[in-house]
């Protein structure tokens, strides 16, 4: 709902329930008459409490309790806790095993970066309500989309035991892996996918974008040899760079009054954008040599990406297109680790480690004690790191949409807000809670 | 074309009456269970209806809710979006499953011969035991299934 407030020249927006993204938020946004902006992402989603529900665990029976925090990225959550674990028992994994990881990896970007392209960015630009409506007109855009899911999903399923929720990641490497050969099934299709995924960059390139200008500070891993998943360090594109497991030492979260989720920012205030468009800036140099063509030949240069908030949905292209490549590549030469998993033994300490999720940096930190349990947790989502950079971006873009009807206005925001492909669930993840206990009379 | 059948069983096993379809399709007779492909889908997504050859049939099997507990339907899967929007049969996952089958319908991948089987449930709580009336519902739900899945693989079915 689009209002003009009692106060002459304000602007209130209010969509109370996002759209085509996962879990429920809502947007409110006023601008004054002096142009100042006030933009809330409410996000009302129930707290999930899973920082509680590890405690007491031990690390493998964690990794299956992570997985569930999210449908769409479980194995974000099952890579960022086994290697903070496998960091502070220093289990050194097999190569085969991390190629593998990389390749479980690589099926979950695949699966959710095709159902945000195709299924709820898309819409967005071409003028549809929903991919329902889309595919109507664009049914080969629909079918590409989830011929892609459907890939990637098999990928997590082969690794994982199955494509929701996978079972089958254990500290030291995997429950079980692929024998020789099991991995050719996906050969052809990957091969298929590549061609389907090139032609999704040129398509996303040449959207019509919204005009959107920011200056905004990119936060990721960056790995001197590879394309960033699990491995690498936390740096920013203005020089902060530090250990994966140091994320505490230059962030924080806070609450905001009107989230159930915390938000997070750096230790100067300001702040940041996580995802593919912070990947792909800061992280080029290292992209499948398929993806990077395909890139080049979009003309489009990382500022132009960088600034334009619109344009994630090239980065997510590109990003798509790496994963598929490097997934074909891992498959062509594959070779069953020695094991399964290495032994290891619990220490106590603290077991700190981020990877890359789909959406963006996921930190995981947890206080162990001799036994290996844990005692204490903390986990930090994409989401609930970007929601300042929404919030940001959107006082940024509100004032270009006042004088659209209020229809195209609010799509637009929306749109806006998409472009994060937000992942509402996973950002409640924990809400600070007291009790105030009134005195008892005896 | 012989036909070829998948039965795709939806629903989570700890949710109570959720997991009624898995219990459907766990012990279905032994010349049904070595001619159809039985998959646990847990929550039914548009693509796993995607990619089929012309002559596969699948017959959809979930717990729903707008239906008595233990009540069973049987329909064209393409006429579960249609209830689905009319409020009459709602799935019990958050991503209704009449969407997926919408979305699947709108680039073709939805057949005349593909079937839901929808039990109705009372409990989604956390535990394995279902209530007693979608209890007693199992074995003409397996029933259900194995009568679908036979009238497809008859060999005077027509091929679809």
């Amino acid at each position: 709902m689009h209002t003009t407030t009692a106060v002459p020249g304000e602007h209130q927006f209010d969509v109370g329930q996002l759209t085509r993204v996962e879990g429920e938020g809502s947007l409110h946004l006023r601008v004054a008459a002096d142009g100042s902006v006030d933009a809330q992402l409410r996000i009302f989603e129930a707290p999930r409490y899973f920082e509680r529900l590890v405690v007491g665990r031990h690390p493998d029976e964690v990794l299956d309790i992570v997985a569930r925090i999210c449908g769409i990225c479980p194995v974000a959550y099952q890579m960022s806790g086994v290697h903070a674990f496998e960091d502070l028992f220093s289990v050194q994994v097999d190569p085969a095993t991390r190629l593998l990881r990389r390749l479980f990896y690589c099926g979950e970007w695949i699966e959710s970066h095709a159902l945000h392209i195709y299924l709820l960015h898309a819409p967005d630009f071409l003028g549809y309500a929903s991919a329902l409506e889309m595919a109507a007109d664009h049914r080969q855009l629909v079918e590409q989309g989830l011929a892609l899911k459907k890939l990637g999903n098999r990928i997590v399923a082969i690794l994982g035991g199955r494509a929701i929720h996978p079972v089958s990641v254990r500290v030291g490497g995997f429950s079980r892996a692929p024998r020789a050969g099991e991995l050719d099934e996906l050969r052809g299709p990957l091969a298929e996918a590549i061609t389907m995924a090139e032609a999704t960059v040129a398509l996303t390139a040449g959207l019509d974008t919204p005009p959107s200008e920011r200056d905004v500070r990119l936060v990721s891993l960056r790995h001197p040899a590879e394309y960033p998943m699990s491995d690498g360090r936390i740096v920013s594109s203005d020089g902060i760079d530090i250990a994966p497991g140091a994320w505490n030492s230059i962030f924080h979260e806070e609450q905001v009054p009107w989230s159930h989720a915390l938000q997070a920012r750096a230790a100067d205030g300001v702040p940041y954008l996580l995802g593919p468009t912070a990947r792909l800036v800061l992280g080029a140099e290292q992209l499948h040599p398929t993806a990077a063509a395909a890139l080049r030949a979009t003309g489009l240069e990382l500022p132009d990406i960088a600034r334009n908030v619109f344009r994630s949905i090239v980065a997510r292209s590109v990003e798509l297109l790496h994963a598929i490549a490097e997934a074909a590549d891992i498959v062509e030469r594959y070779r069953p680790p020695e094991r399964p998993a290495e032994p290891w033994q619990p220490r106590a300490g603290v077991a700190a480690w981020a990877t890359e999720a789909p959406r963006g940096l996921l930190f995981h930190r947890y206080e162990v004690d001799e036994g290996g349990h844990v005692t204490a947790a903390q986990i930090v989502p994409p989401t609930s790191q970007n929601q300042a950079a929404i919030e940001h971006d959107l006082a940024l873009f509100a004032p270009a949409v006042l004088e659209l009807p209020h229809d195209e206005a609010t799509r637009r925001l929306e749109q806006l807000i998409r472009s994060y492909d937000p992942c509402i669930s996973c950002a409640t993840h924990f809400l600070q809670l007291s009790v105030e206990r009134a005195a008892e009379t005896a | 074309m012989r036909a070829a059948v998948r039965i795709l069983a939806c629903g989570a096993s700890d949710r109570r009456d959720d997991g009624v379809a898995l219990r459907a399709v766990s012990d279905l007779p032994a010349d049904i269970r070595s001619r159809t492909t039985v998959e646990r889908v847990g929550q039914l997504s548009a693509e796993q209806l995607v990619g089929d050859g012309p002559g596969v049939v699948r017959i959809v099997v979930d717990c729903v809710r707008g239906l008595a507990a233990g009540a069973i339907l049987d329909l064209p899967l393409a006429d579960l979006p249609r209830l689905e929007a009319a409020g009459s049969v709602t799935s019990t996952h958050a991503l209704p499953i009449g969407q997926a089958v919408a979305l699947a319908a709108a680039v073709g991948a939805v057949r005349l011969g593909d079937r839901f089987i929808g039990i109705g449930g009372a409990s989604f709580g956390e535990g394995t035991e279902l209530t007693p009336p979608v209890a007693a519902a199992v074995a003409t739900a397996r029933r259900m299934v194995t009568d679908q899945a036979r009238r497809v693989l008859s060999p005077s079915a027509i091929p679809r």
